[in-house]
């Protein structure tokens, strides 16, 4: 498919399964050096993590509610903005690659049109979401049911891109009891929900994934590769 | 030659970033472009590169501190004669042209309702506003959380949004009174809604609520209204009734095996229709008890999803406003919709053509004409009928 790169940026879409933390970290980075050197046009990573808890650079120990030993999964200390988390089958993970100067959006931007992609897509399936003041993600009445969490860096310093890393995990069909492992993204007096947990059925995490790289196209004006998940 | 790194502009409603963990420390070198500190501002970690080479001398903000844009955050020894990057990340044009806005609040935050003139906007209505010629600033958004949409955008090209006359007062839409306007609209337009309404004589059951009312509250706790009687009654007939309990599905008429029940429930944020699942095997007492609690949250504000969604037929309690008569709009994706109106004192004819004072409400029925005719809703309502009128002084509700 060739098209107009200026008129319309395109924008990769990748499905990847089930993988460890790890290995998706490396492969940000990865990414990130060659969207920064322009390689490659702007990627969206769509997965699901084996079950892992993961953390800002925030002070850790004030989030868990159980020993780090009994959490039952592993705990990671991640490069990404924003608290404690949790990560695993029934959630889709979605991070995009983009290059913010070239996309001529700032940070606070790029948050909130994270927000918008999140909630057009519940908004699909019938749930209506809204967003909170000074709390970033997405909730469901007082309940959390999409967290955001990004990094911005300049992977080659001198080629002036801003690239985005790590991005936003939506609660599918994820088993909520994970949570109560932790104050999630650090704020204690709301809860966790999701999709499946509102609606008594939730799609596949791989149709959501569908839906929502056709929302994340629209409202960040990209024509998606024809890889589409 | 001494460079003062100072906290750059990374993104147009940033003012201020959290001195995450400082990637060098004094003495050590640094190169151009090399990542020196990592900032965070609200969920993103922001990697901050020197704009210079050198050395770097000292740290003037510890990590965990706050700082404002244009803060001094550290001294760097730099090679003389070379001109210093710039690294900030500055918003486009069109995000320049609209500043900082409220962000909204969760569903039922009465905080964001009111705010006017927000200036929230996605890149892709951004860009429409541009092409269009349209000062965001000026646009008042229609789209969850007040945020501008494309359609305000055209709208505003369009000259239908021009400013507003001195003698008009702009609500922007909530995500309630939105999605009320969107199912109305979509039922109101799609359905071929007949309409008919009957006349009941309830006075054994103003008898009944009169002298059990005050022993019910002792019991449940709970005030004993009409509406249960009435809720009672109706899941009970559709039972018999399945074209009533079922919703139009273009190729199909899909009847619904739940009696699912939705109340209609007047709120401060607008009309919300909680829901009774499996009213059919609930006592009048029972859909008393579960009204009285649904009701409270609706008002609390304490709704959650589940609970207004799988609804398969409407209970409208229209008496509670005084209503003699009313014409209800079909909830979508359901086939009718029933009201109570208010009960009143009449003089009528009784059975030796006598004329006696009796308490009376009429029952009113909104139906899709696709998926049912006229016979139909009239037999489901003679029986709704037959029910209120049977509730004598000693029948037993619970």
């Amino acid at each position: 498919m060739t098209q107009d790169t200026a008129a319309t940026p395109i924008c990769d879409v990748r499905w990847l399964g089930r993988l460890d933390y790890d290995e998706v970290w490396d492969l940000q980075r990865d990414l990130a050096r060659q969207r920064a050197a322009g390689d490659i046009p702007d990627t969206l990573l769509l997965l699901e993590h084996e079950p892992v808890f993961t953390t800002g650079r925030a002070d850790v120990a004030r989030n868990l509610r159980v020993s780090p030993e009994s959490l039952g999964a592993p705990l990671v200390r991640s490069d990404r903005g924003g608290d404690i988390t949790f990560h695993g089958p029934g959630q889709l993970v979605v991070y995009p690659i983009v290059n913010l100067r070239a996309a001529g959006i700032g940070v606070a931007a790029y948050v909130r049109s994270l927000e918008e992609v999140v909630t057009r897509t519940l908004d699909r399936c019938g749930i209506e979401a809204g967003l909170d003041c000074g709390r970033p993600g997405v909730w469901v009445g007082d309940d959390k049911i999409a967290a955001i969490g990004v990094r911005v860096g300049r992977p080659l310093g001198g080629s002036g891109a801003w690239v985005t890393t790590h991005g936003l995990a939506l609660n599918v069909d994820v088993d909520l009891d994970w949570f109560t492992k932790i104050v999630a993204c650090g704020i204690s007096d709301r809860g966790v929900t999701s999709m499946a947990h509102l609606t008594g059925q939730a799609p596949a995490v791989r149709e959501v994934a569908q839906m929502i790289s056709r929302d994340f196209a629209d409202v960040f004006r990209r024509d998606v590769s024809p890889q589409t998940p | 030659m001494a460079f003062t790194l100072t906290m750059p502009e990374i993104g147009e409603t940033v003012t201020e970033g959290t001195i995450e963990h400082w990637l060098k420390q004094p003495g050590d070198k640094v190169a151009k472009y090399e990542p020196i500190v990592e900032v965070d501002t609200d969920k993103v970690t922001v990697e901050l590169p020197s704009p210079v080479s050198g050395t770097l001398k000292e740290i003037l903000v510890a990590e965990g501190e706050t700082v404002e844009i244009g803060a001094q955050l550290a001294v760097i020894d730099e090679v003389a004669g070379e001109t210093p990057a710039d690294i900030s990340l500055p918003a486009s044009d069109a995000e320049k042209a609209t500043p900082a806005a409220p962000l909204s609040s969760p569903p039922g935050s009465k905080k964001s309702r009111a705010s006017k003139g927000t200036r929230r906007a996605t890149p892709r209505v951004r860009h429409l506003a541009e092409e269009l010629g349209v000062d965001l600033s000026a646009v008042t958004g229609t789209g969850p959380g007040a945020r501008i949409v494309e359609d305000d955008v055209r709208a505003a090209a369009s000259g239908a949004d021009s400013p507003r006359a001195a003698d008009e007062e702009a609500i922007p839409l909530t995500g309630i009174r939105r999605t009320i306007a969107q199912r109305m609209s979509a039922s109101a337009f799609s359905a071929p809604t007949a309409w008919l309404a009957m006349e009941a004589d309830v006075t054994g059951l103003v008898n009944l609520r009169k002298s059990e009312r005050d022993a019910f509250r002792d019991r449940h706790g709970v005030d004993l209204t009409y509406l249960p009687f009435m809720a009672h009654s109706v899941s009970q007939s559709l039972l018999d009734h399945p074209f009533l309990n079922a919703s139009w599905g273009e190729d199909q008429i899909l009847l619904k095996k739940r009696i699912n029940l939705g109340i209609a429930v007047a709120t401060e944020r607008g009309l919300l229709v909680p829901v009774i699942p499996d009213a059919d095997k609930l006592s009048v007492s029972a859909l008393a008890k579960a009204m009285t609690e649904l009701g409270e949250r609706a008002r609390a504000n304490k709704l959650q999803l589940k609970d207004v969604q799988g609804g398969t037929f409407t209970l409208d309690n229209t008496g509670a406003f005084g209503s003699l008569i009313s014409q209800p709009i079909i909830n979508l994706g359901q086939s009718a919709i029933i009201t109570m109106e208010a009960i009143t004192k009449q003089p009528r004819v009784v059975d030796d053509d006598a004329i006696a004072v009796r308490s009376v409400v009429a029952l009113g029925l909104s139906f899709d004409h696709r998926v049912l005719d006229g016979h139909q809703a009239g037999d489901f309502l003679q029986d709704v009928k037959r029910r209120m009128e049977a509730f004598e002084q000693d029948t037993d509700f619970e």
